[in-house]
């Protein structure tokens, strides 16, 4: 909180500044598209979720599309990931070591045109996204590894943010 | 002092009988030693008198073709808080009480000069804090504030939540012990909607990130900046009904609530009509998508559209508008042409373009289409119809203390195949599991889900 204190005044400085705070970089995340046949897809598509979750591996950025499922996880999970994914006999495709890019923002709702602005400096770039996210504070990103960095620093120029936050450890979320 | 700010929202205010009963509110706190703030809303919701959207529509038929000015619009809006304070503050002055009623800008309250959506810079608290040690109970007009040139503004949604945070992170410097309460017409923040789910449950305590991410999934709890503003200056926040005598919610953070009173899951939210459109890049090419993406986000960010549930995966992908919006997102899209560079060359093609449609084939569309085949020669033209799904809502499950656990989504989507509801997409984020479903399956949802998470919910004495 800032106070200023004039005579008898005192004035309180304290609502964030409208727009994006911080873009952090998330290392370590493996990005995995599974085919599922057609017939019998909602159902194909919980059986595999129930068996990703009763051999205890967190997954995260769960997107259904017309021909499976996709999702991302924890580097350190994609050999027992991949082994599951063997076992079940499914068509899938891991994209190893990409990063997950987070720009967050005081309330996400209130600003519409964050993602553009996201585009806007990741297309530029020449950053492709591989899949997006969003919670009330923040919007995520999952790009190549080798482009993380080049993508937060692309994102922090068009935000006008200067120095970077320290990166944290893959987290599954809550899924 | 002991400082004590009760927000009481339009509801509370609308008629003499629950303007006696915010009242009641007011001098229960008095009579417990505190020193009292009160933040107003605007009486009542739409079609009352002095109602917001009222007040806005008087302005607008003066002559429809003509938007009033963004300034004035919000000098009128600020009237119906300036008049529901004034009344208010009569109220309690025919109780015997000694009052002073203040304007956002009389309670020193300095804003940027977007005007609809104004951003509080500064609060002079002084003449707030005189009148309190002088004994008066100081109500200020909720929702406006003023431009260091006197400009009068207004703070957009949530805007009287915000101001009452605002005013306890203000007044804490002065305060021995501060907190804020937020008066509605629920008596907390619920397990879900009790109209959906009628033995949803008052949450006792949740964290302000909890009460945010429900706000951002569509609950109608406290607006997040005000939920952002109070755990900024750390502030207990209280959500209470004016009109019962429970306890309410106490919005705080987490390491101040108990373990045994945290829970798994804070609740199940839905927001409101939405439609997702999907977009399939012909050819399977996924090196133009992210122009593309780009600018359909352009356009939808310059006209203030808000998107959710974005996914982007091989060649395609979708995001959800509120239906509200779906006509403006139509007029923009179709028909939209995106130019791909393909660099210098000397032989065709020269040049990709996409042409977007939103089903509709509207003459912008057809004229677009029929231009571009005259240069298919040289050019390559594809054309990318969205799929539209209309009818769609999104329900939601706060789960922050879920982070890392796997099996949320999977034991979601099992409760909704129980259940019989097809699933549309999904969205995950560190708080929250989101499902796109119909938006006819909504009350079926959240019940197989609340039903679902109910062991998590009430696992502890965080609900009651």
């Amino acid at each position: 909180m800032t106070r200023t204190t004039s005579g008898q005044s005192e004035t309180v400085h304290f609502e964030k500044e409208r727009g994006v705070t911080e873009v952090q970089v998330t290392r370590g995340v493996a990005h995995v598209t599974v085919d599922l046949p057609s017939q019998s897809l909602a159902a194909d598509r919980l059986a595999l979720l129930q068996s990703l979750a009763a051999a205890g591996i967190p997954i995260f950025l769960i997107k259904l599309h017309p021909a499976g499922i996709s999702f991302a996880l924890r580097e350190d999970q994609v050999e027992a990931g991949a082994r599951l994914l063997r076992e079940r006999g499914a068509a899938h495709t891991f994209l190893r070591d990409h990063g997950l890019v987070s720009v967050h923002a005081g309330a996400m709702r209130d600003l519409s045109g964050v993602i553009a602005s996201i585009y806007e400096a990741l297309v530029g770039a020449g950053i492709a996204v591989r899949q997006t996210g969003d919670a009330y504070n923040a919007v995520m990103c999952l790009v190549a590894g080798n482009n993380a960095d080049r993508a937060a620093e692309a994102l922090r120029t068009c935000f006008a943010l200067d120095a970077p936050v320290p990166a944290p450890q893959a987290e599954g979320a809550a899924s | 002092m002991k400082i004590l700010v009760q927000k009481f929202g339009g509801t509370s205010v609308d008629s003499d009988e629950h303007r006696q009963m915010a009242a009641a509110k007011v001098a229960h706190a008095i009579q417990s030693g505190w020193n009292v703030v009160v933040v107003v809303s605007a009486i009542g919701r739409a079609g009352a008198p002095y109602a917001t959207d009222t007040l806005v529509n008087t302005l607008k038929s003066v002559d429809p073709a003509v938007p009033p000015a963004a300034r004035e619009m919000d000098l009128m809006m600020a009237c119906g808080e300036i008049i529901s304070t004034v009344v208010l503050a009569q109220t309690l002055r025919a109780r015997g009480f000694d009052t002073v009623a203040l304007t956002g800008a009389q309670a020193g309250i300095v804003t940027d000069y977007e005007f609809g959506n104004a951003r509080i810079l500064s609060i002079d608290p002084s003449y707030m804090v005189r009148q309190l040690e002088s004994g008066k109970i100081v109500l200020v007009a909720g929702f406006q504030g003023m431009t260091t040139y006197g400009a009068i503004t207004t703070l957009g949604r949530g805007g009287s939540d915000t101001t009452a945070s605002a005013l306890g992170a203000a007044l804490k410097p002065h305060a021995e012990e501060i907190a804020v309460e937020i008066y509605t017409d629920v008596n907390g923040v619920k397990t879900a909607d009790p109209r959906l789910v009628p033995d949803a449950k008052t949450l006792s305590f949740s964290t302000y990130e909890e009460v945010s991410e429900m706000a951002h999934q569509g609950a109608r709890v406290v607006h997040p900046r005000a939920a952002e503003i109070a755990h900024q200056y750390d502030i207990p926040l209280w959500v209470k009904s004016t009109f019962d005598e429970e306890a309410g919610t106490l919005i705080t953070t987490g390491d101040r609530i108990a373990d045994d009173h945290r829970m798994s899951v804070t609740g199940v939210t839905h927001t409101g009509k939405i439609v997702y459109l999907r977009f399939d890049l012909p050819g399977g090419n996924e090196d133009d998508k992210g122009q593309i993406e780009l600018e359909i986000y352009r356009l939808l960010g310059r006209e203030s559209i808000p998107i959710y549930l974005t996914s982007t995966g091989g060649s395609a992908f979708s995001f959800a508008v509120a239906r509200d919006h779906l006509a403006r997102v139509r007029d923009l899209l179709d028909g939209l042409v995106v130019p791909i560079d393909l660099g210098v060359r000397r032989s065709p093609p020269f040049g990709r373009v996409y042409l977007l449609g939103t089903g509709l084939r509207q003459a912008g569309f057809q004229a677009q289409r029929n231009m571009l085949e005259k240069t298919a020669h040289f050019v390559e033209v594809h054309t990318v119809e969205a799929e539209v799904t209309a009818n769609c809502t999104m329900i939601s499950v706060i789960a922050s203390r879920f982070i890392g656990v796997p099996g949320v989504m999977a034991r979601v989507l099992e409760a909704l195949a129980h259940a019989g509801v097809p699933v549309y997409q999904t969205s995950d984020s560190e708080y929250s599991i989101s499902v796109l479903i119909g938006e006819a399956d909504i009350q079926k949802a959240t019940r197989a889900l609340h039903e679902e998470f109910r062991p998590d919910m009430a696992a502890s004495a965080g609900a009651r």
